[in-house]
């Protein structure tokens, strides 16, 4: 009687879901962030469903394994929009494609009722070291400090910045880390909280062969022909307005990037005193955790490409100059001085709200057909991977909840980037 | 009434003002976020506090490859006894108090020490590099906050002549240190933000670290590390409704009544400030605190010290 | 009632709960934690070394300042027993023991110790 109140009670919770984002993933796990029937969790030690959303570039398999196996039981895996066949994944279970998020919590029912058994692991049980036969773990030593315990090594010393040894932590971190973009994987070396060196991994969406996101169809569309501004606009606001949810988000602001997010998803259908309250509660949030964090220099970034980044650093290019179409609405561009994340964020805010008004402006009105300025700047300009080796630049140094902002304040998409290299390519 | 009873009764008020308190603060939590969301609270937020302990309850414990095993168990479990020796302390009536030391102060500001060693320790214990970060970063933040909570309550004691927390309360008699002591409230906020690490000064739990001291952390070990949490904003808002708010004092209604509604406000006055801000950066909140809120809280003292004087 | 028994008792009777929680946590669970289960949780990465080392603390000078500060505490409780008897004499006394204190502070800030990147 008390076990089933408690099940009962248990299955009716809302779910807690991780989730991965494989290619075209992005809007299954944005509307996962504001559906009231699910939340997302920070870590899978927190989870009881892995989403899987998208197709997984073959890269990202190794990961998603081990974050899978380390949910705790009972635990289930959803496979949402993949082109995949799910025998491969076990006993996982093949979201209904009109409402995954519902698959997900029927599942999530039927788990905890026990009517579905918890997924074993993927991974072999084995420890990441052989048993050595010598010391308290096997380790081939004494206590902590004699070879590898549990396989792992202790941490190497390096020299510390006020000139003390002191242990250096190598760790990657991601794919899937939830303040980090979803495919950023990083390699770095920590001293305490601050990075003193980072290395990116290769972008894992360049191993998809064509891009799964339609939504960025409409940029690569704007490309070759002309399409209706008011199209590209609202488009370009909706991506700016998820981007700033995203860092919010990263920001503990949750309440705020829903606000964002709804907005996002019906970017006209708002008024302007809603833009301006966003605004008002944006400042307010992250002007302690965002302002004077990375200030990029306008030097650095002229002729990068780099869209909102640049023009936050107060760069005027905007390829919306060279277009005809544009210029008859009176477009010029926004820019911002000081370069920090704060202003970053406010340049986002700034362009969806300018969109917006180019986009109720243009009517009828068409690009001209030759160049748009994407989401990061000029798609099949190369300008997109620059974002990255701006992380590679700036993040060595700053403190681990600086670099997340950071990163965070750049709006990196890897779909977006993988599909700006593959143009190059072609 | 014999001495069992009347000790059973006040077991009894300490833990429903830990349980009830922490499942409203919970709740009210959530509605407050929803809210922020521009989104409609709704009754479903009255059972989900519950529905998440029992889901919690039902999940499994993991381990890391090598945690100090009874590091982490410690840890976990210290927080709510923590809260709760520090719920004792608090005057629910003119002779309802739980335990009314003649140095009540400096017992609060040992349980104040003993939540750093906990939230480090259990920051420590899994062998996880981002629980490990947001150990030390509440290390840090705690020396930031916890000089501003002593300066508030040696200001609290100065009118009092007393460190005895009853005392506190029975000079707000007729004014209370909200007005004779505007400061410390606004600064008592951030003390109750900070110790329950929410919001802005959720350092080291924060998204950043996927969670922080709580990454490796399932079931029934997040459900009681959540279980001393939420105890601890309810405790600390009651202290700040009893130094600030003259706690029990009140007319027509009951002092532990005028104890919750007084409160209820501070939590909620607090629950506001960590709904609006982000995650400070680490190093900007220690020099915030160190630069700013402690010559403020130096700046409280000394009113307070002036304002005492007959 | 006795003020120490009180608080004892509801300490006690608090860690009692929370441990059986921790312990009945342990016990309930049918599973085994297996070896790709337990590793440290780091995105989706494994991690190379344990992450127990010489940890670069950056902020140990203010670390120092707040023994300082807590030593200071010490004087304090006494002193706010007796602030009103002493009257304006005590506040002068505080006041010179802070300034100095502040001093301190000032050199801390002016050095960067606030600062840990």
């Amino acid at each position: 009687m008390a076990v089933s109140l408690l099940s009962r009670l248990a299955a009716s919770t809302t779910v807690p879901v991780f989730a991965v984002t494989g290619g075209g993933g992005c809007p299954l796990v944005s509307s996962l962030r504001t559906d009231p029937r699910a939340r997302l969790v920070a870590s899978p030690r927190h989870a009881a469903v892995l989403v899987i959303a998208g197709t997984l570039p073959p890269r990202l398999v190794g990961p998603v394994q081990s974050i899978h196996d380390q949910m705790p039981h009972p635990r289930f895996t959803a496979l949402a929009g993949t082109q995949e066949d799910p025998t491969n994944w076990g006993k996982a279970v093949v979201a209904d494609s009109s409402d995954p998020i519902q698959s997900v919590v029927d599942g999530f029912r039927a788990l905890v009722a026990g009517r579905h058994a918890s997924e074993p692991d993927w991974l072999p049980d084995s420890p990441p070291a052989e048993w050595r036969g010598v010391g308290p773990f096997g380790q081939g030593g004494e206590g902590m400090m004699g070879g590898k315990p549990f396989g792992r090594p202790m941490a190497e010393m390096a020299p510390d910045r006020d000139g003390l040894m002191l242990d250096a932590l190598n760790v990657g971190v991601g794919p899937f880390h939830p303040a980090l973009p979803p495919g950023l994987e990083l390699r770095l070396e920590l001293h305490g909280d601050v990075v003193a060196d980072v290395g990116l991994q290769p972008n894992p969406y360049l191993e998809l062969g064509k891009p799964a996101e339609k939504s960025y169809a409409l940029f690569e569309q704007a490309q070759r022909e002309a399409v209706p501004i008011a199209r590209v606009e609202t488009l370009r606001a909706a991506h700016l307005l998820g981007t700033i949810a995203s860092a919010v988000e990263v920001a503990g602001l949750e309440s705020l990037g829903r606000r964002l997010r709804t907005r996002a998803a019906d970017p006209s259908g708002g008024d302007q005193r809603g833009l301006s309250r966003l605004r008002r509660a944006l400042i307010a949030g992250v002007r302690w955790s965002a302002r004077g964090v990375v200030r990029l220099p306008a030097e650095e970034l002229q002729g990068s490409g780099l869209g909102p980044t640049a023009r936050a650093s107060g760069v005027e290019e905007d390829a919306r100059l060279d277009d005809a179409g544009y210029l008859r609405l009176g477009f010029a561009p926004i820019t911002r001085s000081s370069g920090d994340c704060l202003d970053r964020l406010l340049q986002m805010l700034d362009e969806a709200e300018q969109a917006l008004e180019l986009a109720s402006k243009a009517g009828t009105g068409s690009t001209s057909g030759n160049v748009v300025e994407g989401v990061h700047g000029v798609p099949g300009s190369g300008s997109s991977p620059a974002l990255l080796s701006l992380i590679e630049e700036h993040v060595p140094g700053l403190e681990w909840s600086d670099a997340v902002s950071f990163i965070a304040s750049l709006g990196v998409d890897l779909q977006d980037i993988a599909l700006a290299e593959r143009r190059v390519v072609e | 009434m014999s001495a069992v009873a009347s000790w059973a009764l006040e077991v009894a008020a300490v833990v429903l003002m830990l349980g009830v308190g922490a499942y409203a603060a919970t709740v009210l939590e959530s509605a407050i976020a929803r809210i922020g969301a521009g989104v409609s609270p709704g009754p479903t937020l009255l059972l989900a506090p519950l529905r998440k302990a029992a889901w919690l309850a039902k999940q499994q414990t993991v381990r890391t490859e090598r945690p100090d095993v009874i590091g982490w168990m410690v840890a976990t479990a210290g927080l709510l006894p923590l809260a709760a020796l520090a719920a004792s302390l608090i005057p629910l009536s003119s002779t309802w108090v739980m335990a009314d030391f003649e140095s009540g102060i400096v017992l609060w500001g040992a349980v104040e020490a003993l939540i750093i060693v906990v939230v480090f320790l259990r920051g420590w214990s899994p062998n996880s590099t981002f629980s490990l970060i947001g150990g030390y970063r509440f290390v840090i933040q705690a020396f930031s906050y916890t000089l501003l909570s002593m300066f508030v309550l040696i200001a609290a004691a100065l009118p009092a002549q007393s460190l005895s927390i009853q005392q506190m309360v029975v000079t707000q008699q007729g004014l209370p240190n909200l007005v004779k002591q505007p400061l410390g409230l606004p600064l008592w906020i951030v003390i109750i933000v900070g110790v329950s690490f929410r919001g802005p000064l959720n350092l080291p739990d924060g998204r950043d670290l996927a969670g922080g001291t709580s990454v490796e952390s399932s079931g029934w070990d997040r459900l009681l590390w959540e279980a001393g949490r939420a105890p601890l904003l309810v405790v600390f808002s009651a202290m700040g409704a009893t130094i600030f708010l003259g706690g029990w004092l009140g007319p027509w209604l009951p002092g532990p009544v005028w104890v919750a509604v007084k409160t209820l406000v501070v939590l909620l006055l607090a629950l506001v400030v960590a709904q609006a801000l982000g995650r400070f950066r680490p190093e900007s909140f220690v020099e915030m605190a160190w630069t700013v809120l402690l010559p403020v809280g130096f700046i409280h003292l000394f009113q307070a010290g002036v304002t005492a004087l007959p | 009632m006795n003020s120490l028994v009180g608080a004892f008792s509801v300490l006690a009777i608090a860690s009692v709960l929370a441990l059986s929680g921790r312990w009945l946590g342990i016990s309930t669970d049918s599973c085994r934690v297996t070896n790709p289960q337990s590793a440290p949780f780091l995105g989706g990465s494994t991690p190379d070394t344990h992450a127990w080392s010489r940890f670069h603390i950056r902020y140990y000078a203010v670390a120092l300042l707040f023994v300082a500060f807590e030593m200071e505490m010490m004087f304090m409780y006494p002193w706010a027993v007796v602030f009103v008897e002493e009257g304006i004499k005590a506040l002068v006394e505080m006041g010179m023991f802070l300034a100095i204190l502040s001093l301190g502070i000032l050199y801390a800030w002016k050095e960067g110790a606030f600062r840990w990147q």
